[in-house]
């Protein structure tokens, strides 16, 4: 008894936790625990929940999925609109962030980030999202939507999150390519009022794959202060350098008459107009080559200001090492990885689980929070998405990202509490 | 070993992975809606089974009846949910808690521990004589290659006590193979895992084991504490009998076969795959029958893909059968009454110095 009180106090009071609500909610796990053999009351009640909610999942939030539609574009591209409706307490987002995704897909639930494209006031209205995002030729979760687009799929989302969102007091230039446009068009019909100027370069590959045609000719009309570049690459080719300070000159010319004439128009002016930044912010968003080319290209004229967020997946490697970053007890490791993980996981210095080194055991299995790898035995090639796997029988295609601490139950639980 | 030759090995080895494969194909909404079902099943029998165990107020065979449908929850919780879920059966299907990393179960046996021991240990060393402590779980002489001592004498007596307290034997298995109260390390053994933590985990799931059944659910039935304890105590009971009986089936009937480490050093994919053919057996029944035992009646179709959904095994028998007959490869199945007298014939034989030459072996 002595030995379980000890064991008792431990798990309480140990750990980061020092809150009340902290130890409160670890004796109740414990609780759980014991009686129940589950860390938690929903997840161990889940199979019967379903009975009556047969989408229900313990620590995630359903979304009733409204509908899929498809814009097939040039050049075997196609993109998909899904319109979901909120769970009652998914707690909203800010124009431009991002959420996960996740579709149970026969019996399996995937998962994938994906930003918001609608605008905020729709969510208000209706509690529905929009989300915009391209077929990938390789992503089993898009293909699978496309491919089954009106069957009523199960879909949960997680929290909104990411701070690639709009800064209202200053100006700003954005430039997006292909579905990178999708927070940009959140941000941008979400706006009631404009004051600063923005300027948005848009570029697509044809016609066909302009995303929100209908949305811009509405935005240039309600907007003077808001001038939108598209773009078509196959016509008129890739954005210059030159244009690019082109139009960044002619947005600190706009700018610069904005804020003049707000001061002549006698708005309290002096102390305001010190607080206000000249500076515009950059806002990159699109495929990693994209976003990394124009980051430098700011650097480079001298833009300080810069928020971006890049998509796609990364090149497959043919048997040249990736970059792998793997986390094991709080700390991270860079390096690079060839052939099998386990091994060149032991040769980077860290100290995986393992045991039987040949598939059976799952001793080794951890968590992959990003990039593809390939099952050594069976030759599957797995998603991109986060999901579990054999690190003695697996190497990695692409950059990969590695949790190797297995993640409580407690901390899923505590995150489907707080959202 | 065995009369096989390594090229027959590599093409058997072909053979069973395209098998795994053309299997795994098919793994998905079904596999998924199964385990869900049998999940319901189990929280519905646990807690039908705790309430009727009040029914004692008004009549002793409600009490029984609360008794039977508990010790049903705690099986099916350990055999066809746990013991499969621990294997990494469903992983596939990315669950937040029901894959082998999140999982625990109703049982004193702690799911990393029992993963060790039984995912890493016997499974890859299956029957090998001084590696996999399963053989006998260092406790019974079940071949002549273990030396007599006097105290396998009376090891019928032992097996049934281990039936009897099963499910501490499993707690414990880990522990006792470290040395970590008693007897003399191993140089030999290697281990991932500190002593300190193997005790933290044994106590902290046994204690809370021992909480729930036997403190906690008798003083919520409070002027029922005894007949809820006596209840409890008893499900545990059948259900360690039961679990007992399931394993020994599979590993310890008369024909299984034992592997010397040297012949395994280095094996191949096929050769594996041999060991494990032979070092398990099955045991036939309805399909309600299979389910009761997790689909460990099964047991070689496990031990060949021990990561394929169970549920899958049934379908899976008459393929591998027809393979171990073209290699003629002995294919161990029986009746289930047939295939537990071999294993008390086993147990008793090998109680005596010099057992009857025994011709399976290897």
């Amino acid at each position: 008894m002595v030995y379980l009180m000890r064991s008792v106090q431990s798990s309480i009071f140990n750990a980061n936790s020092q809150s009340e609500a902290g130890v409160f909610r670890r004796l109740w796990r414990l609780c759980c625990q014991i009686a129940l053999v589950q860390s938690g009351v929903r997840s161990y009640l889940e199979p019967v929940i379903r009975l009556m909610r047969p989408n229900y999942r313990a620590g995630l939030q359903s979304a009733t999925l409204l509908s899929i539609s498809q814009q097939q574009g040039d050049l075997q591209d196609a993109y998909l609109q899904l319109q979901l409706k909120a769970g009652r307490s998914f707690a909203g987002f800010v124009p431009g962030q991002h959420l996960d995704l996740t579709v149970e897909l026969d019996g399996v639930l995937v998962t994938r980030t994906f930003s918001i494209s609608s605008p905020l006031q729709q969510f208000w209205q209706h509690r529905t999202l929009q989300l915009t995002m391209k077929v990938q030729p390789h992503g089993g979760l898009t293909q699978q939507l496309f491919a089954r687009a009106g069957e009523p799929l199960p879909c949960y989302i997680g929290p909104a999150s990411g701070d690639f969102v709009l800064e209202q007091s200053q100006s700003a230039l954005m430039l997006a390519a292909g579905s990178g446009i999708t927070p940009l068009h959140s941000m941008l019909s979400s706006l009631s009022r404009l004051t600063r100027p923005i300027t948005l370069i848009y570029s697509y590959r044809g016609a066909g794959n302009l995303l929100f045609a209908d949305s811009w000719p509405q935005l240039r009309a309600r907007f003077p202060l808001l001038t939108i570049v598209l773009r078509d690459t196959c016509i008129q080719g890739r954005l210059t350098d030159a244009e690019f300070s082109a139009a960044l000159s002619t947005l600190k010319k706009q700018d610069g008459e904005c804020l003049s004439a707000g001061q002549s128009a006698g708005q309290s002016a002096g102390a305001l107009q010190q607080t206000l930044t000249k500076e515009p912010m950059l806002y990159l968003c699109g495929p990693l080559a994209f976003s990394q080319y124009w980051q430098q290209q700011a650097k480079a004229l001298g833009i300080s200001q810069v928020r971006q967020e890049s998509f796609g997946l990364s090149q497959q490697s043919h048997g040249e090492a990736v970059p792998v970053s793997a986390t094991q007890h709080g700390g991270t490791l860079q390096f690079h990885s060839q052939g099998n993980l386990l091994k060149s996981l032991e040769q980077a210095g860290l100290s995986p689980r393992y045991g039987c080194r040949r598939g059976i055991c799952m001793q080794c299995l951890c968590t992959k929070t990003s990039g593809q790898v390939r099952n050594e035995l069976t030759g599957h090639i797995s998603d991109a998405g986060e999901g579990l796997v054999q690190l003695c029988i697996s190497s990695a295609l692409t950059k990969l990202e590695l949790q190797l601490d297995a993640v409580s139950t407690a901390a899923q639980d505590n995150t489907s509490c707080t959202t | 070993m065995y009369n096989l030759t390594s090229q027959q090995l590599d093409t058997l080895a072909t053979e069973l992975d395209a098998l795994a494969a053309q299997t795994r194909a098919k793994v998905g909404a079904e596999d998924a809606r199964y385990l869900e079902l049998v999940l319901l099943v189990q929280r519905l029998s646990v807690w039908t089974g705790r309430l009727l165990l009040l029914g004692i107020l008004w009549s002793p065979w409600l009490w029984l009846l609360g008794v039977l449908l508990l010790a049903l929850g705690k099986i099916l919780d350990n055999m066809e949910i746990g013991h499969n879920v621990l294997h990494g059966q469903y992983d596939w299907m990315q669950h937040p808690y029901l894959n082998s990393r999140q999982f625990e179960w109703d049982i004193a046996c702690d799911a990393k521990s029992w993963q060790r021991t039984h995912n890493f240990e016997h499974h890859t060393y299956t029957n090998i004589i001084g590696k996999d402590r399963d053989f006998g779980y260092g406790l019974l002489r079940l071949s002549n290659d273990f030396r007599w001592r006097l105290r396998n004498l009376w090891q019928f007596v032992t097996y049934l006590v281990l039936s009897t307290l099963f499910q501490w034997g499993v707690a414990y298995h880990e522990l006792a193979a470290q040395r970590v109260f008693f007897g003399k390390k191993k140089n030999d053994r290697h281990s991932q895992v500190s002593d300190s933590d193997l005790k933290k985990a044994f106590f902290g799931k046994g204690l809370r084991q021992l909480c729930k059944d036997y403190l906690l659910f008798p003083l919520l039935c409070f002027p029922l504490f005894f007949e809820v304890l006596l209840g409890n105590l008893l499900a545990n009971i059948l259900r360690n009998w039961w679990t007992a009986t399931v394993i020994f089936c599979g590993h310890f009937t008369k024909d299984v076969h034992v592997f010397q480490a040297q012949d395994c050093e280095n094996e191949s994919r096929g050769h594996w795959y041999l060991r494990q053919m032979l070092g398990s057996s099955n045991f036939t029944g309805p399909r309600w029958f299979h389910i009761l035992t997790g689909h460990l009646s099964c047991q070689i179709e496990h031990h060949l893909f021990p990561n394929l959904p169970a549920y899958r095994y049934p379908e899976l028998v008459p393929k591998v059968r027809a393979i171990a007959e073209r290699y003629q490869i002995p294919y161990n199945s029986g009746s289930f009454i047939r295939q537990y007298a071999t294993v008390l014939q086993r147990i008793l034989r090998y109680s005596l110095p010099v057992a009857a030459a025994h011709k399976t072996q290897h």
